[in-house]
């Protein structure tokens, strides 16, 4: 499978359907080969917070960092977001972008640093202010590394396999680069004229010259230097935005279900699942593009579970309409996805959507991969439970007998995604027992992110038993599944970004602790309103 | 007797009831959650032993295995349908006897070997050792006690503790998991060699040192490059650099100094000093001041307790033996001297012999291309006369009943790998714990299979 799907990849990014131009030179950074375009998107997006600097795209900012750095030394493009470290450096605290130049002849950073690496020496837990300090060290010197040539390493070396960056290129590849640069300033002249024509011709000629460049390359290197058809996907990826359309007709999917299945309009059927069918093959795109760019399965880190699990939701619950006839699952499951999708387009900072290399434990390994694909795939399922618990709970408040049966359909539904859940979720514990017992020796270790999956799985479990017992009706289920979610959410971001961090970096922005925190308190008020409305208005039917 | 019949019944409908389920589960998921939250606070060890392997939690689990059984014998006679969630309790049964069995006869300790060394003991990191050693003359050691007992579990307030030696009692005074060490120089009676604190300046140095002279030496020496200082119980014996002797006066306040100069080939200066004094000592500029002089000192070194472990910090054990406080932090030992003999008191972590060396020949990290990122890392090992293996990530090595797997590695500060730790691990429970876990999925499954089926066929 992953052969095949390596196989049509390479078939569709080797023959140049793609040209490869600047954006697909090769660059070595961070332990991995990339094309320049990513390279440029994340020094662009580290310093100045967007993948773009006032319209222009990422490249072209750091091509001219290396053509005027003098220039862009005096540029206000720093984002310094946090308000203590400002104060604490006496900027003039009224703006949030900084020039690189005033931040170099800051008294105080100086001395602050200093305080930073012994705090690092000794291994401290930073705290929110030192963690924004190390981010403005970094932002700094990515900067100054790449305006110095430093930090751009384009040419492999004979003995080592660290590249040779920019400066300390020898002939042709200096005079090469240099005509690069040439041709990058010809076309900056061109953009100022606006002459579309011009334009066009000097961008051709900047990617002529850096083909060039690649090509004497791999005159002395061989064809294969750099991984180019991975490259030229990734550069693809970069581009193509397939999440942004899979979310689009994600959204498009749910409106359509929801007038089908609330507003009984069977006419809209069909579109809805054009539009879901067209989301997942976009979605499916996607993630395809990253497994084939990395090499692995796309599940090692919060962003990736995020676009993991919207298409699971999507996945489950499909196959479960097409069992049990559960309608109801088809506008939650696609409400999910979109929503998951959406969180990965917009909160950059918090889901870092660059890819990384993994550490090693998490390298290769058949079990890992098992594991963690059915515990985030049980996450699918009840979150999708979750939608449908929302919604039993708003139509509860517009008047329980009028929806009797849409509430009976989707309390069917939750209860299905349960049994199903609960089963992955098992499984998923289980197999992690497995993959550390393979790994270290040890079945069970009361690991925190180990023991929230346990948690969630012990609370949805009760909430089965209770069902059993005929503890819980079908609000009750759906109250459950509103509340349930929140273990999933300890299990799935609260370890790594409440625990991990330490509790007491708690309410600071770094990970949007404060905008997950809020979103599960209105879902537990809005439980208790709902509870409290219903309970008020079976007393009045009583008397 | 029949009220009695019927009181054994309501205990049994209750410990087999779907309500005691539902408290018991929901105990095991908060009893777990709090687990999570001190694990945070504090570490994973500190963790396991409050929440996770407490009386409360093992409870817990009992209650579940009892309700389970429970609930099993109130369905009998089992019937077809029955067969998923016969399989999932008995699953779960076995589970959890599996990580009892594990827990009481297995082994999950770590084994540290340098490169080129070997070792055999295996580290065990949550458990620990207070032993007390006596030295015969010849260098002889014999184990006077050794006790296993957890301070943090079965705390020193609740049951004291103290040992006797030789008609002393050794006697513990306090506990604490997490403690910082601090070393400091204090005035001692036992102790004839003495102490000096000693500040050197010029334009360019301003430092401030301790020089303790050890009984049993004649002379310890302070090495500043080019300079030396020494505190000396004997006439100087010049040695040709720019030196400075310093050596106690008879009247225990203060000292007889005599400063050699490199250039000048000799003595140049002589006097006497007592804490306060300055002198010039004719070289590079620098003035030496005494800041502090005991004639009789001794080396101390005390444990500061914190609130929560860090990655610098120990526990430790304070003690008192014949009106002298003492301080022993895990992994290391504190001489105890009487007119008779000395004895040797060791605080560390328990440790398993083998019965068998390990010896690590080579450790290779494979790094991310450019960085000083690990990608894998892997050690070359062997067992002497016996086998050789190559040990990686997730290719473990079998030898005696042990498993080795590759956990870590620590590296020096040039960034070259100086000592990889293996986890060692035998657990007699494993396949107890397979074999439950394959039941409660299967009967997972088969549950949700055959309620669908029975509930199509009533309809």
């Amino acid at each position: 499978m992953k052969k095949l799907l390596a196989y049509v990849f390479v078939l569709l990014f080797s023959h140049s359907l793609l040209a490869g131009g600047l954006e697909a030179l090769p660059v070595q950074d961070a332990g991995r080969i990339k094309p320049f375009d990513t390279f440029a998107r994340e020094a662009l997006a580290l310093t100045w917070g967007k993948e773009k600097y006032k319209g222009k795209p990422a490249t072209q900012v750091v091509m001219s960092w290396l053509m005027v750095p003098d220039e862009w030394d005096k540029v206000e493009f720093i984002q310094v977001r946090h308000s203590g470290l400002r104060e604490a450096l006496q900027l003039d605290n009224v703006r949030i972008y900084y020039s690189p130049k005033e931040l170099l002849t800051n008294d105080k950073l100086g001395l602050m640093m200093q305080e930073l690496r012994s705090k690092q020496e000794v291994r401290e837990k930073l705290d929110p202010f030192f963690q924004a300090l190390q981010r403005l060290e970094n932002q700094i010197s990515v900067y100054q590394g790449i305006r110095m040539g430093l930090g751009l390493n384009i040419v492999p070396e004979k003995d080592s396999d660290k590249w040779q960056y920019l400066q300390k290129l020898q002939e042709p590849y200096q005079s090469s680069f240099q005509q690069i640069l040439a041709a990058f300033a010809k076309l900056a002249a061109a953009e100022n004229s606006k002459d579309k024509a011009q334009i066009k011709q000097a961008q051709k000629e900047m990617d002529d010259k850096a083909d060039a460049f690649v090509g004497l390359v791999k005159k002395e290197f061989g064809e294969d230097y750099a991984p180019f058809a991975e490259v030229r996907a990734e550069l693809h990826y970069n581009k193509a935005h397939p999440f942004m359309y899979a979310w689009i007709l994600y959204l498009l999917a749910s409106l359509l279900f929801g007038v089908v299945v609330f507003g009984g309009n069977d006419k809209f059927n069909k579109a809805a699942w054009v539009c879901l069918w067209l989301g997942f093959l976009a979605h499916t795109y996607g993630f395809g593009l990253r497994v084939f760019i990395t090499g692995r399965a796309p599940v090692t880190n919060m962003y990736e579970t995020v676009v993991w699990v919207a298409w699971g939701a999507i996945i489950v619950s499909v196959i479960l309409e097409k069992f049990f006839k559960q309608k109801m699952l088809l506008p939650a499951a696609t409400i999910v996805a979109t929503l998951s999708l959406i969180l990965c387009d917009l909160s950059s900072h918090v889901l870092d959507g660059s890819l990384h290399p993994l550490e090693p434990v998490l390298r290769d390994n058949f079990w890992l991969l098992v594991h963690v694909l059915t515990i985030t795939l049980s996450y699918a399922t009840f979150f999708v439970a979750f939608i449908l618990g929302d919604i039993v709970l708003f139509l509860t408040l517009k008047g329980e007998q009028k929806y009797k049966k849409e509430i009976a359909s989707a309390a069917q539904a939750i209860y299905r995604c349960f049994q199903v859940g609960v089963v992955l979720l098992a499984a998923g514990t289980i197999l992690g027992g497995v993959w550390a017992d393979y790994s270290w020796g040890r079945f069970w270790g009361w690991d925190p992110k180990e023991t929230w999956a346990f948690i969630a799985l012990m609370g949805y479990l009760a909430i089965l038993h209770g069902r059993i017992a005929g503890f819980l009706k079908n609000y009750g289920l759906a109250a459950c599944a509103v509340l349930g979610f929140s273990l999933v959410i300890m299990a799935w971001y609260g370890v790594n970004f409440v625990l991990g961090a330490g509790l007491h970096t708690y309410g600071f922005g770094a990970g949007g602790v404060e905008y997950v925190s809020a979103f599960v308190a209105v879902h537990i008020l809005y439980v208790a309103f709902v509870t409290t409305v219903r309970q008020s208005r079976r007393k009045a039917e009583q008397s | 007797m029949k009220k009695f019949e019927i009181y054994i019944e309501k205990i049994f409908k209750f410990l087999a009831s779907l309500k005691l389920a539902v408290i018991v589960i929901l105990a095991l998921a908060t009893a777990s959650a709090i687990g999570t939250i001190v694990e945070a606070q504090y570490d994973a060890i500190y963790a396991q032993k409050i929440i996770y392997h407490s009386g409360p939690m093992y409870l817990i689990m009992a209650l579940l295995c009892v309700n389970l059984f429970n609930v099993m014998i109130d369905r009998l006679p089992w019937k077809k349908h029955h067969a998923g969630f016969i399989f999932a309790h008995i699953g779960i049964i076995l589970l959890i006897g599996g990580s009892l069995v594990t827990r009481l006869w297995g082994v999950d300790g770590s084994l540290p070997i340098d490169l080129g060394q070997k070792n055999r003991f295996v580290l065990i990191p949550a458990e620990t050792e207070f032993a007390v050693y006596a030295t015969y003359g010849s260098g002889g050691y014999k184990q006077m006690h050794k006790s296993t007992r957890d301070f943090l579990v079965n705390p020193i307030e609740d049951e004291p503790f103290s040992i006797s030696l030789g008609g002393d009692q050794l006697e513990v005074l306090e506990y604490h998991y997490a403690a910082l060490r601090k070393e400091s120089i204090v005035e001692d009676n036992l102790n004839e060699g003495g102490a000096v604190r000693i500040q050197l300046e010029n334009a360019n140095v301003n430092m401030v040192e301790w020089i303790l002279r050890d009984k049993k030496n004649e002379s310890d020496v302070l090495s500043l490059g080019p300079a030396r200082i020494h505190l000396a119980d004997i006439e100087p014996n010049y040695q040709g650099e720019n030196e400075i002797y310093l050596v106690p006066h008879p009247d225990n306040k203060s000292l007889n100094y005599y400063i050699f100069t490199k250039s000048k080939g000799g003595l140049t200066k002589k006097g006497k000093v007592k804490a306060g004094d300055q002198v010039d000592v004719g070289w590079m500029g620098i003035q030496l001041r005494v800041l502090k002089y005991l004639p009789q000192a001794r080396h101390q070194v005390v444990y500061e307790p914190i609130k929560k472990p860090n990655d610098i910090s120990s526990s430790a054990i304070k003690f008192r033996f014949r009106d002298q406080d003492y301080w022993v932090g895990l992994n290391s030992s504190v001489r105890l001297f009487t007119e008779k003999q000395m004895y040797l008191v060791s605080f560390a972590n328990r440790r398993i012999d083998l019965g068998f060396d390990v010896k690590l020949k080579e450790f290779t990290v494979g790094r991310y291309q450019g960085t000083m990122r690990a990608a894998s890392y892997a050690s070359d090992v062997e067992i002497p006369g016996v086998l050789e293996a190559h040990i990686s990530m997730n290719n473990p090595l079998k030898h005696g009943g042990f498993t080795f797997y590759q956990a870590s590695f620590q590296e020096n500060e040039q960034g070259e790998a100086t000592t990889s730790i293996l986890s060692v691990n035998y657990d007699p429970g494993r396949w107890i714990k397979y074999l439950g876990s394959l039941l409660i999925v299967l009967g997972a499954i088969l549950m949700f299979y055959f309620k669908q089926m029975i509930m199509r066929a009533s309809r």
